[in-house]
């Protein structure tokens, strides 16, 4: 985690950044967050083309309107068991910044759940500690009246190490 | 990067690096044009020169073509230390001495001569001289502002077509010599060029362009070539450096004196004064001067020296030859030369009499134009507009009577257009005296029009104009800036004291009566009657309705402010801007012309009288500034010539285009096999299903085909390749193409240059004999032949190259191998087998198997190339009777041919072009190896077999072979069988990228939108066979 050595008042200026509008998403019993200028629109499930030789969070590619792209299974990253396929399933189209160029990718949540804004008063830096999940691509915790979600740094949760894994793994098998 | 970090990263990768290892060599090229680019930048001109030498020599050593690998890497590396020092500020550019090898001059103070101790061998002839000194930067690019950047673009993205074209003209005037169409073809290009870069500013080119034009008159052309050629590349790199300022250029000085040193030697060796003085002949005056040699000169022949800047060139004057070679330095001239090169003989016509009935209408066009501006610089001698307008009129003519043989005209339009091109570049106003003589020579070359229209109608000879060497004369003068001693047309003592009515002056001056002032008059005002009002003429172009006009004349009449009607309309949003200047310039143009103009037009003052008059009436009132109306009718003519170009279309704009049609095929796909649309029992709604469906077919099909080029650029590019290689070393050799229409993807016309240019010049340097001798003695005529052929088969494009020279030494390469431990010592290769061996990296770059040496090189690069465009090569070669390479490539790399297979519940795609059969096995052809891996036989061979739902890990496929189908792949010879469950049929889709992250996924080439919408993967067989022998000891 890199943003723990920081200063309190780099912490302030940076969630004072995160302030914003957020589209929630539910995995299981818990509430996640994505900066809705990373989503391009939400579409149903479709049948997803399996790729062989990947890891098994990269759930296949759809075809997008012509365009191939591919689909993350967030359960299996942040090591939930999956679950049954419903109705309310979905997709969301995200452009994810990578080292050369945006890419477009899926990504396989169990429901949507709506827009909310995030004011400053309700952010709180990212835990330490990790739920099994690796906190480094949370942006911060959003706290609601009701409920906390977790805020996603789209552009990490598929970062340049995951990537060169991602094909040793592939190597690997 | 930043300059520490580039050079750190050259230390790494310099210091691991051997002259056989490519990648890392690839990437130190790269590194140091970088570093010479920021040394550049910094200023450090030295440092520069030895940075772009070393990304020369890295280049060299790659190429094999390095004398010495390991002391040119050896130089490289010494001299990286001292870049760095001097990047980093710790030691002067000046006081560095780079290693010698990188031929950088030595510093002014250090006492040593900088020659090179051993001069490096060029990268190839071609390519610019290695730096023997710190070369002037090129002219940085600052457009003038009557130029308007989208006309620059669309100049500079015309250019590399029209230097492609250049460089062939020139390869085949070295065949055909100064008599051939290739000559004439190549000077029009260049005076093209020469005067387009005169309108942009671009002097280094334009200068470049003159002195090329020069040589080509002085020398016959074929000993030019190699001088042209480097003018060429140096145009090349010149065009990109205009694009992209921050790509380095020298100032073509090498260049100009490889152009100069041609005809100082010339001078030296040919004596006779008129071939000197020819320099000074416009090339139009050419073609009459060849015809009669001896025109009778009017100065005693010794007294003509040749051109002072042309004869015994030293480096240092370089730049005062550049200088002197331009247009205006023809002003330093004696009268004896001008008279002599002004003698014109009468003589038939010689050109296309139907080209010259055409010149003749389209001059006059021209000159009325002209006359017309002439007249607005008259008021206005800084209107720049006007000016490039009659420079342009001269210089068209100028060019086409070259063109035509029509020494006259050609000769008289030159000099003008050098006086304009004076008055354009500021160096001179055009007024008084400077302006009567353009004025003259308008007339003149209308005279001589008429000249040429009377000897076309009667079939008679073109007699010489007496008038125009006398005008020449006097627009030389001019030039060189003496004032003529001729009368000034107009006396101030003539002037009217107030201000008369031009037609009144006219009359007065006898030039015209009464009577035909008056019908000129009446015409003007008839004319005026009919200027269209704004609103009708954007009514008419169908910019603007009916009733947003009228509301836009009543909120006009309604505002407090008046406003004019244009911006009401800009203001309420009905009408652009632009279309609103435009509709004005239409108004304008419609407006009624002016008196001046009626008369000329109807012939009955001449343009000097009534510019005579205007002058005079101008003195009788104070100057005022030009009026806002002139500009348009300058603008006039350049839109008139900017539209005959076919319309240019950004590639990535085609590309969306081209991405959407997909998308629209597949959408169109989907709402015609939807269930629902489907069960629609209308004869009328499918009848309408299945037009929409042939429409979606054609525009699909129109949409491959946008991208589809014609070989032929890419094989005129190789004709200077086999040329440059041939005289390098020392070979005659004939490039025969064929096929050059052959049109292939865009994007693999691209990418196969480079593995093309590798393949030819290896056919050239290693395939054929060493010498024409060995030829002879192997019973082979002396020239060398190297075919280059594109065709089409079997849904595939071909392209060969073929040399008829030695041949592969199979035995060498296979020794070879066994000694790199390619393969055992008992095996044996098909003749196939064994040419793909050269394609193992760095096969030959170790120069123990001296026959095939160098064949090898670079081709593993060439084969990952052709792979990457899903092509291969296949090798054919009969010792001593020379060798085939065939490349073979789809023909887009949109558009796979595939087949359809299917493993357990999965579909893949397999491309057709690998797949050699398919059978379902006997159990008695299966055979397990060490138990672990199988094999299975076919027509007596065996073959490994790969289980493809093992492979991608498929359950629920089938187990037994027996059971499945074998699909028998082939890449590079080698076989193998891959297991399926069935085969589904076959396909042609179109291929798509999985994206940036699965782009390594191994075994998968990409996937492929399938017919139900849902996404296929197609299999890389390539790769599926790189892995196998580790699958299977595994």
């Amino acid at each position: 985690m890199s943003q723990t050595g920081t200063a309190s008042g780099d912490v302030a200026t940076r969630m004072s950044e995160l302030v914003g509008k957020y589209l929630t998403f539910q995995l299981g019993s818990e509430g996640y967050g994505l900066q809705i200028l990373k989503v391009q629109e939400i579409i149903g499930i479709m049948p997803i083309t399996r790729v062989p030789r990947t890891p098994d969070y990269l759930r296949g590619v759809i075809n997008l309107r012509g365009k191939v792209i591919p689909v993350i299974e967030l359960r299996r990253k942040f090591g939930m068991p999956p679950a049954e396929e419903t109705e309310r399933t979905c997709i969301i189209v995200v452009q994810v910044e990578t080292d050369d160029q945006p890419i477009t990718m899926g990504i396989l949540v169990d429901e949507v759940s709506e827009v909310i804004d995030i004011p400053e008063r309700s952010l709180e830096p990212a835990p330490t500690f990790g739920r099994g999940v690796n906190s480094s691509f949370i942006l911060a915790m959003g706290k609601l009246e009701d409920r906390v979600v977790i805020l996603l740094d789209l552009d990490k949760v598929l970062t340049a190490k995951e990537k060169v894994a991602l094909e040793t793994a592939a190597a690997e098998k | 990067m930043a300059a520490i970090e580039l050079l750190d990263r050259l230390r790494v990768v310099l210091g691991a690096a051997d002259p056989g290892d490519l990648p890392g060599l690839a990437e130190a090229h790269g590194l140091w044009q970088q570093v010479a680019s920021q040394a550049a930048e910094a200023g450090h001109s030295r440092a520069h020169a030895a940075a772009t030498r070393c990304a020369e020599l890295v280049e060299e050593i790659i190429l094999d073509e390095a004398a010495s690998g390991e002391a040119s890497l050896e130089a490289v590396r010494e001299a990286l230390e001292d870049i760095a020092e001097v990047l980093g500020g710790t030691l002067e550019d000046q006081a560095v001495s780079y290693p010698p090898l990188l031929g950088v001059a030595e510093p002014p103070g250090t006492a040593k001569t900088a020659t090179p101790s051993a001069p490096p061998p060029a990268p190839e002839p071609a390519a610019p001289e290695p730096a023997p000194e710190t070369l002037p930067r090129a002219k940085p690019l600052t457009l003038p502002d009557y130029v308007d950047q989208a006309i620059f673009e669309e100049f500079l993205s015309r250019q590399p077509s029209v230097l492609a074209d250049l460089e062939q003209q020139a390869l085949r005037f070295e065949q055909e010599g100064s008599d051939g169409e290739a000559v004439k073809v190549f000077r029009r290009l260049i005076h093209t060029l020469k005067g387009e870069a005169g309108l942009l500013a671009l002097e280094e080119v334009e200068d470049l362009c003159h002195l090329i034009e020069d040589v080509l008159d002085e020398l016959p052309a074929e000993r030019t070539v190699d001088a042209v050629l480097s003018a060429v590349d140096w145009l090349q790199r010149a065009f990109r450096f205009y694009g992209d300022s921050s790509i380095s250029l020298e100032a073509p000085v090498l260049v100009n004196r490889e152009l100069n040193r041609l005809r100082a030697k010339d001078g030296v060796t040919e004596t006779s004064a008129p071939e000197a003085m020819m320099i000074d002949v416009p090339e139009a005056g050419q073609g009459a001067a060849e015809e009669s040699p001896i025109p009778t000169p009017v100065g005693p022949p010794s007294e003509m020296e040749p051109e002072p800047a042309s004869a015994g060139v030293t480096p240092e004057e370089v730049a005062a030859v550049a200088l002197a070679t331009r247009p205006s330095g023809r002003a330093s001239l004696s009268p004896h030369e001008i008279d002599s090169d002004l003698v014109f003989t009468a003589g038939p016509l010689t050109a296309d009499l139907s080209l010259l009935g055409e010149f003749v209408a389209e001059s006059r066009e021209h000159l009325q134009a002209a006359e017309i501006h002439l007249l607005s610089i008259e008021t206005d001698p800084r209107n720049m507009d006007a000016l490039n307008a009659v420079f342009r009129a001269f210089h068209t003519i100028k060019g086409v009577a070259g063109f035509l043989d029509l020494p006259e005209i050609g000769t008289l339009a030159h000099v003008a257009e050098d006086l304009l091109d004076q008055a354009r570049k500021g160096q001179r106003l055009l007024d008084g005296a400077a302006l009567d003589v353009v004025f003259e020579s308008v007339d003149c070359v209308a005279q001589l029009l008429d000249n040429i229209q009377s000897a076309l109608e009667t079939n008679s000879d073109l007699v010489p104009d007496i008038e125009v060497p006398g005008l020449v004369m006097a627009l030389r003068r001019m030039l060189s800036g003496q004032e003529p001693a001729r009368e000034v047309p107009v006396d101030e003592g003539e002037a009217p004291t107030e201000r008369v009515p031009l037609g009144q002056a006219l009359v007065d001056a006898g030039v015209i009566t009464q009577e035909t002032l008056q019908a000129a008059l009446n015409e003007q005002a008839e004319l005026s009657q009919f200027v269209p009002k704004l609103g009708e003429i954007l009514r008419e172009q169908v910019l603007l309705s009916q009733a947003q006009l009228d509301q836009a004349l009543i909120s006009q009449r309604q505002a407090d402010e008046r406003q004019v009607l244009g911006e009401v309309l800009v203001g309420l949003g009905f009408v652009p801007k632009d279309a609103v200047e435009a509709a004005l310039l239409h108004q304008k143009s419609a407006k009624a012309p002016k008196l001046g103009e009626i008369l000329l037009k109807q012939g009955q003052a001449s343009a000097q009288q009534v510019r005579k008059v205007l002058a005079a009436q101008r003195r009788a009132e104070p100057p005022r500034p030009v009026e806002q109306e002139e500009a348009p009718e300058a603008a006039g003519p350049r839109t008139k010539t900017a539209v005959r170009e076919p319309v240019k279309v950004d590639a990535q704009r085609l590309d969306q285009l081209i991405d959407m049609i997909g998308e629209l095929v597949i959408a169109e796909s989907m709402v015609t096999q939807f269930p629902g649309v489907r069960a629609i029992k209308d004869a009328r709604f499918s009848q309408r299903v299945s037009l929409l469906d042939k429409i979606t077919r054609e525009l699909q099909e129109m949409a491959t085909g946008l991208r589809m080029v014609p070989v032929r650029a890419t094989f005129q590019k190789m004709s200077r390749i086999v040329r440059d290689v041939a005289k390098k070393s020392g070979k005659e050799v004939v490039l025969q193409t064929a096929g050059e229409d052959t049109e292939l993807d865009k994007t693999v016309i691209d990418r196969i240059g480079d593995p093309l240019v590798h393949m030819v010049r290896n056919a050239v340097d290693h395939g054929l004999e060493a010498t024409s001798a060995d030829r002879v003695a192997a019973g082979k005529p002396a020239t060398g032949n190297v075919y280059l052929r594109a065709f089409h088969q079997g849904g595939n494009i071909h392209v060969q190259i073929e040399d008829d020279g030695r041949g592969l030494n199979h035995d060498a390469i296979l020794s070879k191998a066994r000694e790199r431990g390619l393969i055992g010592e008992g095996e044996t290769l098909n003749d196939r087998e064994i040419a793909a061996l050269i394609f193992e990296p760095g096969f030959s770059t170790a120069k123990v198997v001296s026959e095939i040496s160098g064949r090898g090189v670079g081709m593993d690069v060439v084969k990952k190339n052709i792979t990457d465009l899903r092509g291969r090569i296949e090798i054919d070669s009969k010792p001593g009777r020379g060798s085939v390479f065939t490349i073979i490539l789809p023909l887009t790399l949109a558009i796979i041919d595939g087949m359809v297979i299917r493993v357990g519940t999965e579909r893949l795609i397999i491309p057709t072009l690998s797949i050699v059969v398919s059978l379902r096995p006997r159990a008695e052809d299966l055979i397990t190896v060490l138990s672990e891996g199988e094999m299975f036989k076919m027509q007596g061979m065996l073959y490994p077999l790969v289980r493809v739902h093992e492979l991608f890990d498929i359950k629920e496929a089938v187990q037994s072979p027996t059971e499945g189908i074998i699909v028998v792949v082939e890449i590079n010879g080698r076989r193998v069988g891959l297991l399926v469950d069935e085969i589904l049929g076959q396909q042609q889709t179109v291929i798509k990228s999985l994206g940036a992250q699965l782009r390594g996924v191994p075994g998968i080439a990409g996937g492929a939108i399938m017919p139900d919408g849902r996404v296929g993967l197609i299999m890389d067989v390539q790769s599926l066979l790189l892995q196998q022998p580790a699958d299977t000891t595994a």
